[in-house]
């Protein structure tokens, strides 16, 4: 079942189903965890900004920053471990898309992935 | 996260410190003189002793050995490191540090860029330029942080503090490694080459401490506030773009 559109925060996790021709409902092998960067004041529309987090720790270069498992909240039975915030794949998300939300990170990460971005934008 | 720390940037210390030394230095030419010849001959004994320090985890072989060899080694290190920013801070103003920083930044980058694929693995030498570039911004915010006025919880920023000393040092101790391995035109094992390049990544928790530091410093500005921003047909077709897109890009991947 879709989330409510008014509960996305920034640093919230949610799996996210990657193809939005399938039929929301339940939940399938190709889910993502995605990450959420943007801040609930400015969502529009149905769009929030997100990134992937990858269990493939040796991704972990240069802007692809590092999220270490004691910087990750799992709410329910979902492993937690360390991850990858694929920086380079930021893009919009439609919070109808996500199927539910699974944790959140600290805001500790939160500080650090927008370097990585700032890096990928040369700022 | 694996915060590092890496150059200390000096301007970070007085907030937190009491102080440095060498503070009196003058009173007569002579004395200046002499006083300025001592420091030079004390930075090359301790540029030298680093190098020692530093020569001996590169000639480690395995990740167990570099470990304990670290271990063995980081207390003098530290030692070693803290007088050398002091000495270097008594013979030059903060402005010209600022440059050769700034100088030092740019060649390291160039070095690291050539080393790519020869001396170091490619990974490595782009951790190692990232946490090159990360030191400049880590700067940037540390003098923010210096000119920002008094900290709201001083117990909290006592703690930043102490974070910010350990990964500072941390993140340089491995930075300075890649400078002595092409100083010495060392090579460093594969797996070895992965550790380091977690020491690397403890900059970004330098910089994150740092941002920690500058919010107990500067109070939160207001968000704007925005009334009800329009959602249109091409807002929705770019949206379902992005979402379409998603099996392309991950695929086996995650």
């Amino acid at each position: 079942m879709p989330i409510s559109l008014n509960l996305i925060n920034q640093g919230e996790i949610f799996l996210c189903e990657p193809d939005p021709k399938d039929t929301v409902g339940s939940e399938r092998e190709g889910d993502r965890p995605w990450v959420i960067m943007s801040i609930a004041p400015l969502h529009r529309g149905n769009c929030v900004v997100g990134l992937p987090l990858s269990r493939h720790t040796e991704k972990a270069v240069a802007h692809l920053i590092q999220v270490p498992e004691r910087e990750i909240t799992m709410d329910g039975k979902d492993i937690n471990m360390d991850r990858v915030a694929l920086t380079d794949q930021i893009r919009a998300r439609d919070k109808t898309r996500f199927r539910r939300k699974i944790g959140h990170i600290s805001p500790r990460a939160i500080k650090a992935i927008p370097l990585g971005l700032d890096s990928l934008f040369g700022r | 996260m694996q915060l590092g720390c890496l150059d200390m940037p000096r301007q970070v210390t007085p907030p937190f410190d009491g102080g440095t030394l060498g503070a009196f230095f003058g009173e007569s030419e002579s004395v200046r003189i002499n006083l300025v010849r001592s420091d030079e001959e004390l930075i090359r004994k301790l540029v030298s002793m680093l190098d020692n320090q530093l020569l001996a985890v590169l000639e480690t072989r395995s990740v167990a050995e570099f470990g304990e060899t670290r271990a063995a080694i980081w207390p003098k290190y530290i030692r070693a490191r803290r007088a050398l920013a002091d000495t270097l801070s008594n013979l030059a103003s903060e402005s010209v540090m600022e440059d050769i920083s700034k100088l030092c930044f740019a060649m390291l980058k160039t070095d690291l860029q050539k080393q790519k694929g020869v001396r170091f693995g490619d990974k490595l030498a782009d951790q190692a330029i990232f946490t090159v570039w990360t030191l400049g911004k880590i700067n940037t915010l540390a003098h923010e942080v210096n000119h920002a006025g008094e900290p709201s919880d001083r117990d909290a920023d006592l703690k930043l503090n102490s974070e910010y000393q350990a990964c500072s040092l941390w993140a340089q101790f491995h930075l300075d490694a890649i400078v002595a391995a092409m100083k010495f035109k060392k090579t460093i094992p594969d797996d070895v080459q992965e550790v380091i390049c977690d020491g690397l990544r403890t900059a970004i928790n330098v910089h994150v401490i740092l941002q920690e530091a500058l919010d107990l410093r500067v109070p939160k500005k207001e968000l704007p506030l925005f009334a009800m921003l329009p959602w249109d047909q091409e807002d929705e077709e770019l949206l379902a773009s992005s979402m379409k897109d998603i099996n392309a890009d991950f695929s086996k991947s995650d």
